[in-house]
């Protein structure tokens, strides 16, 4: 009896989970300029509409070259600092670790101000560059922690043996422990990435023309409805969707060789 | 050629760059934001002057607005991270301990899956979902149960649900983790003593679990409170949370002291509130 | 004294999937206040046979009996037996006493009350102070007693234990064993000992079952098994064995007698509980301390001269290996072998008494 519940129980977490999602799919094929549900006609129509609406691309490609480049940087520097944290011995190690995930405990809208009000006082014009710092902030924190994991399971005794058969430390980096690294760093490339193409709060506070995928969605919900965001949201959903499986994917490879 | 031991000696210097990174644009913004706070604001209301003042925060006790939105993040929050809780520990233990060995990866993919896609895009989807003329309405008033308006959306319980979902996945994941690794034959020892499932839950399974379920708290709650998209896109432009209020006095009044203060309550709330969490799911043992 | 309770099983199975046999057909009837041991290697089904017991597997087949009552769909929260565990399962976020109180706690007792047991508990296992303290806290021997007592304290009248000594250093093993057997005189209960050490198995039981692939190869009290192994695998689990192959040419009422191509003839006991066939080869054991040497080994029934090859000093005697033909070596043990030189030729002998006719495997 308590099982069934706690089957039924699940199941409509499930359902709770998917059922919207699945509105939102099955809305971006009808054919009405306003949600209403049932839904009477279909239509390719707000597909087509998009097909030809030059804003949208260029929000994808304002988010597409922010996240593919804040998520390589990212990692690099989340790869050091990663190797750093689990290599050394040095006292304050773990205070350190500490602070270097601290920004993702605090809200994205208080990083996200903050920032704001602290390149305001520069004088730092507001675009795309602007962005890309801001997501780093948190997105630096969530390659260590995702690389770290990983580091923790490297065989140590593997860097002293090519260190002791003569290779430098950079050397060994490259060719001992980047290549047991790989799935690690395939994972938090993919991860930040979707984080990336998928925040909206930072990416609002730090850009005024030059917009992204997320912001052209909240603009076009908030100022004008437009049902275009319909298929926005389809696509951004399976695109995302597919980039975090392909992470997962990778990182599961990785824990099992 | 080296010695071994001049090879291994600064193998931290690969933590500088994010350091240096994380200090110049993340903990000095930080730490500015919290002095503009006590900073004035010019008489034209465009610049910020470094000018002492304790302006701000009497302004921010005096304005009832502020009080309200306070209030009304707290309980919004307090209600997502319960049903955040409940739901997610029912999960939890359900793929843990009902689901086969092989489904369970499953079943934990299927609650993490919708929430690699963008907040503002499943936050809509719930908008489209609970709205008046949406597959939740029109179901329950054709099988009769509703006559009038379903009335979630444009009401905080919208906020709500779309929170606590979230939660429900941060909750669902981490509690997972933690009861996945309890060893099965504690669970077995427990009921070989004479516990029945429940009092092996209530003995066993929770007190181990809570390690991982503070963290998933305080995580939950961080996000609720400081959440501007969720309030925003379901709650209705009209009742405003406390992030509406910081936001609104940065991008609409542009008194840049005054939301800095609104950020400082932001930063004290979460920390009073998360770190005796985290303290009390430290283990002693 | 707590009340013992016997226990029958009636053709017990337990299947995994679809083609995994762990346990096969399993019957035996343990009288109460037995102590008990399933012996076997790993993967011989006998601490699936014990959890079955436990109720914390599903049984596939057959019945449990616990004092002539059907526990078989019983859960364990309401059998009357209590399980040890190998890493004794104590749970790490209660104290001692709250672990030992755990189960009283369960049914029903104050706190006060289950305190005030407990503690008795902690007496009786002569760790009084250790109460306050965590599981972590505690050393290997320490973490043992403690999940003794937290079984024990519910007053069950059958004890499981899943080689409770497994963890333990050998030293401290010794001395558990001799405690153990103690504790299970003083409180009277049957106890069902798992484990796959021979010579825990030997000196703890009152009957030893070997197990192998989940059926019991041989059912008797430790100087049975030992002195007569019905089958090979019994005879080398249990203690060393030199076995060797002979053909039957004549079957009398107590001797069986073989021909063999090192040792000319061989004179065997003629084994109780199966027969033999005339003209079958059959497979027979000598234990290597029953082998005699030179002056020994005259007037002995069997025997060869050997060739000594090697030696192991082993504490308290010495054994060498000695080749019979070229492919064949033989162990022998005893005090005087030490004093043979390598490469010396040996006489062997052993009487008939020592040889004994092993049973077929495969039936």
């Amino acid at each position: 009896m308590g099982h069934a519940l706690l089957h039924l129980l699940s199941f409509t977490i499930v359902l709770a989970l998917y059922l919207p999602i699945i509105t939102l799919i099955v809305f971006s094929f009808t054919a009405a300029r306003y949600p209403f549900f049932p839904v009477k006609s279909w239509s390719l129509k707000w597909y087509e509409a998009l097909w030809k609406d030059q804003q949208f691309y260029e929000a994808l490609t304002n988010s597409i070259i922010v996240s593919g480049l804040a998520s390589v940087v990212a990692t690099v520097l989340g790869f050091l600092a990663a190797y750093s944290l689990t290599r050394s011995t040095f006292r304050g190690r773990s205070a350190l670790t500490g602070f270097m995930v601290i920004p993702l405990s605090v809200p994205l809208v208080l990083l996200a101000l903050s920032l704001r009000v602290y390149f305001a006082t520069f004088q730092v014009n507001f675009d795309l560059f602007t962005v890309f710092l801001g997501h780093m902030v948190y997105m630096v924190p969530l390659s260590i922690l995702i690389l770290r994991g990983r580091f923790q399971g490297f065989p140590w005794s593997h860097e002293e043996a090519a260190f002791d058969l003569g290779a430098g430390r950079i050397r060994t980096l490259f060719e001992i422990v980047l290549p047991w690294m790989m799935p690690a760093v395939v994972g938090s490339i993919l991860l930040n990435f979707t984080f990336s193409f998928d925040e909206f709060i930072i990416a609002w506070f730090l850009t005024n023309f030059e917009i992204t995928l997320p912001i052209k969605i909240w603009t076009d919900l908030l100022m004008n409805y437009d049902p275009k965001v319909n298929v926005i949201g389809t696509i951004v959903f399976l695109l995302s969707v597919s980039v975090a499986f392909l992470a997962m994917f990778s990182l599961r490879k990785g824990n099992q060789s | 050629m080296k010695f071994l031991g001049e090879q291994l000696n600064k193998p931290w210097i690969g933590a500088i760059p994010a350091l240096i990174y994380l200090a110049i644009f993340f903990a000095v913004p930080l730490a500015y934001l919290v002095v503009v706070s006590f900073w004035t604001l010019s008489p034209q209301g465009f610049e910020i002057l470094p000018e002492w003042t304790l302006r701000n925060y009497h302004q921010f006790f005096n304005t009832k607005v502020n009080m309200i939105g306070y209030v009304r993040s707290i309980y919004i929050t307090f209600f997502s991270v319960s049903i955040g809780v409940i739901f997610g520990f029912i999960f939890a233990y359900t793929i843990a301990f009902l689901l086969p060995k092989r489904f369970r990866l499953l079943g934990l993919l299927i609650v993490v899956l919708p929430f690699w896609t963008s907040f503002i895009v499943r936050a809509f989807s719930w908008q489209l979902f609970l709205n008046e003329t949406g597959p939740l309405a029109s179901l329950l008033r054709s099988i009769g149960v509703l006559s009038g308006n379903l009335g979630v959306v444009d009401t905080h319980v919208g906020t709500v649900i779309g929170l606590s979902l979230f939660c429900l996945m941060i909750v669902t994941v981490s509690v997972y983790t933690v009861i996945e690794g309890i060893p099965r034959n504690l669970l077995e020892a427990a009921r070989d003593l004479g516990g029945t499932e429940w009092t092996v839950f209530k003995e066993v399974i929770l007190p181990l679990s809570w390690p991982g379920l503070s963290i998933a708290i305080a995580l939950s709650f961080i996000i609720c409170f400081g959440d501007y998209v969720a309030p925003t896109l379901l709650g209705g432009g009209l009742n405003l949370v406390f992030a509406q209020l910081m936001v609104g006095s940065l991008l609409e009044n542009f008194n840049v002291p005054m939301a800095a203060t609104y950020a400082v309550f932001l930063l004290l709330t979460i920390l009073f509130i998360t770190l005796p969490i985290i303290l009390l799911g430290r283990r002693n043992y | 004294m707590l009340k013992a309770k016997p226990i029958e099983l009636i053709g017990v199975t337990k299947r995994f999937g679809h083609n995994v046999v762990a346990v096969d057909h399993f019957n035996l009837s343990i009288p109460s206040g037995e102590f008990l041991t399933l012996l076997g290697p790993s993967g011989c089904g006998k601490t699936t046979l014990l959890r079955m017991i436990a109720g914390l597997e599903q049984v596939s087949l057959g019945r449990i009996m616990i004092d002539g009552e059907d526990v078989t769909g019983i859960p364990p929260n309401r059998r009357d037996t209590s399980i040890m565990f190998q890493d004794y399962a104590l749970f790490p976020h209660k104290t001692i006493l709250e672990n030992i109180g755990f189960g009283l706690k369960l049914r029903g007792l104050t706190k006060s009350e289950y305190r005030k047991r407990a503690q008795e508990m902690l007496d009786f296992i002569q760790l009084p102070d250790i109460g306050k303290r965590r599981p972590s806290q505690l050393s290997g021997g320490q973490k043992q007693r403690v999940a003794l007592a937290r079984s024990l304290v519910i007053e069950p009248s059958v004890l499981l234990l899943d080689e409770p000594l497994g963890a333990l250093d050998a030293n401290l093993r010794r001395r558990m064993q001799v405690e153990l057997k103690r504790l299970q005189r003083d409180v009277g209960i049957t106890f069902i000992y798992v484990t796959h050490d021979q010579e825990e198995a030997l000196s703890m039981s009152d009957r030893i079952v070997v197990m192998r692939n989940g059926q019991a190869e041989q059912i008797g009290t430790p100087d049975e098994i030992y002195r007569a192994p019905r089958t090979e695998f019994v005879a080398n689990f249990i203690g060393q064995c030199n076995v060797l192959e002979g053909k039957v040419v004549e079957i009398s009422d107590s001797l069986v007698l073989c021909t063999h191509e090192a040792f000319g003839q061989l004179k065997a006991v003629n084994p109780k509980g199966f027969s033999v066939k005339l003209g079958s080869t059959v497979k027979m054991a000598v234990r290597p301390e029953n082998i005699a040497i030179n002056d020994g080994a005259r007037g002995k029934e069997n025997g060869a001269t050997v060739i000594k090859r090697d030696q192991i000093f082993v504490g308290s005697t010495s054994r060498c290996i000695v080749s019979v033909t070229a492919g064949m070596e033989f162990i022998v043990e005893g005090p005087r072998v030490a004093e043979l030189a390598n490469t010396e030729k040996v006489q062997i002998g052993w009487s008939a008494d020592d040889l004994l006719v092993l049973a077929d495997e495969d039936k």
